[in-house]
């Protein structure tokens, strides 16, 4: 089982005009962990990340999409101190086998939410290509809109992926 | 005997030269602003983040910190070529450099000193990682490689 929901959404930060990547404007607007909170649900445990968390592993989920659209194996790494981990990714058809390395995790002070607990559910989940991309493109697309509102712009580095999403 | 001692000194010599000449690669962006991680990262920031995420938190204390990240960063490879860039490549952990005024902020308000780095290549000419305590973080296992 994979899913991706989010909660919170309270309160954005305006742009910041230093900021010249998607990365750092991820994490100007979404500054405190109270402002958006991700889950990516993986078979059934909720893996907890904020703004700040995803802005780190922003540049890697725009890597995984575009491999998605391919038809190879591959892995991608995410180094976060509130993710790390790796993931491996076997093309079955329209379905892709999707195999984690957990390191460590952040939990948010969430019950249960620890590595141990993680490495109790299966490591691989099975899903439907086109699942996952739109699964993440739903939540770039707020992400997207987000950053508009902020004051940004698609100057910014790394927003070219973003552009293809409506 | 002598055939394998003159093998492993020209290996040694090899590295030595390509640890010599290996790119130093810059800080991402944000390591040199108030950004997470960064040397202009507020105390109370990362403080704050340790506490709400739970988990440790590295700061990078200098200029000279980030500059031997870079130098061991720039020791690894970068991922596989996509649309013609370069991909990030895998993390490894580093001991950290002598001298090294980074930190490490715990959630419960306390403060360790970092015995490693753990940083990648991202293939731009830039690294990503962070310095941590290794008491306190996972080791690296990569069953994958």
């Amino acid at each position: 089982m994979f899913e991706i929901t989010i909660k919170g959404k309270k309160r954005k930060r305006n742009a910041d005009f230093e900021d010249t990547t998607v990365t750092e404007a991820i994490s100007t607007i979404y500054n405190s962990s109270s402002d958006f909170l991700i889950f990516i649900n993986w078979n059934g445990f909720k893996l907890p990340m904020d703004g700040i968390g995803f802005s780190q592993i922003y540049n890697d989920i725009i890597i995984m999409l575009e491999y998605l659209e391919e038809e190879r194996d591959f892995y991608v790494n995410f180094l976060d101190s509130g993710l790390t981990a790796i993931w491996k990714f076997t093309v079955k058809g329209d379905f892709i086998d999707v195999e984690a390395e957990w390191i460590d995790i952040a939990s948010y002070g969430f019950e249960n939410t620890t590595i141990e607990e993680l490495e109790r559910v299966s490591n691989i989940i099975t899903v439907n290509k086109k699942k996952i991309i739109d699964e993440w493109n739903s939540l770039l697309k707020i992400i997207k809109i987000d950053l508009i509102n902020a004051g940004y712009n698609d100057n910014l580095e790394g927003f070219e992926y973003l552009r293809t999403l409506y | 005997m002598v055939t394998g001692i003159k093998l492993s000194l020209a290996t040694l010599a090899y590295l030595k030269l390509k640890a010599l000449f290996a790119d130093k690669l810059k800080p991402e962006n944000g390591y040199k602003r108030g950004k997470e991680y960064g040397i202009e990262w507020q105390e109370g920031d990362a403080k704050k983040r340790a506490r709400d995420t739970k988990t440790p938190q590295g700061k990078w204390g200098s200029q000279e910190d980030l500059d031997y990240a870079g130098e061991k960063a720039g020791t690894l490879a970068p991922g596989p070529e996509k649309n013609g860039k370069a991909t990030p490549g895998d993390f490894e952990d580093f001991p950290i450099n002598e001298g090294s005024t980074s930190t490490v902020y715990n959630p419960d308000g306390t403060q360790s000193k970092p015995d490693k780095i753990r940083v990648r290549n991202n293939g731009n000419g830039t690294f990503h990682g962070f310095p941590i305590d290794s008491k306190t973080a996972r080791p690296i296992h990569k069953k994958f490689k």
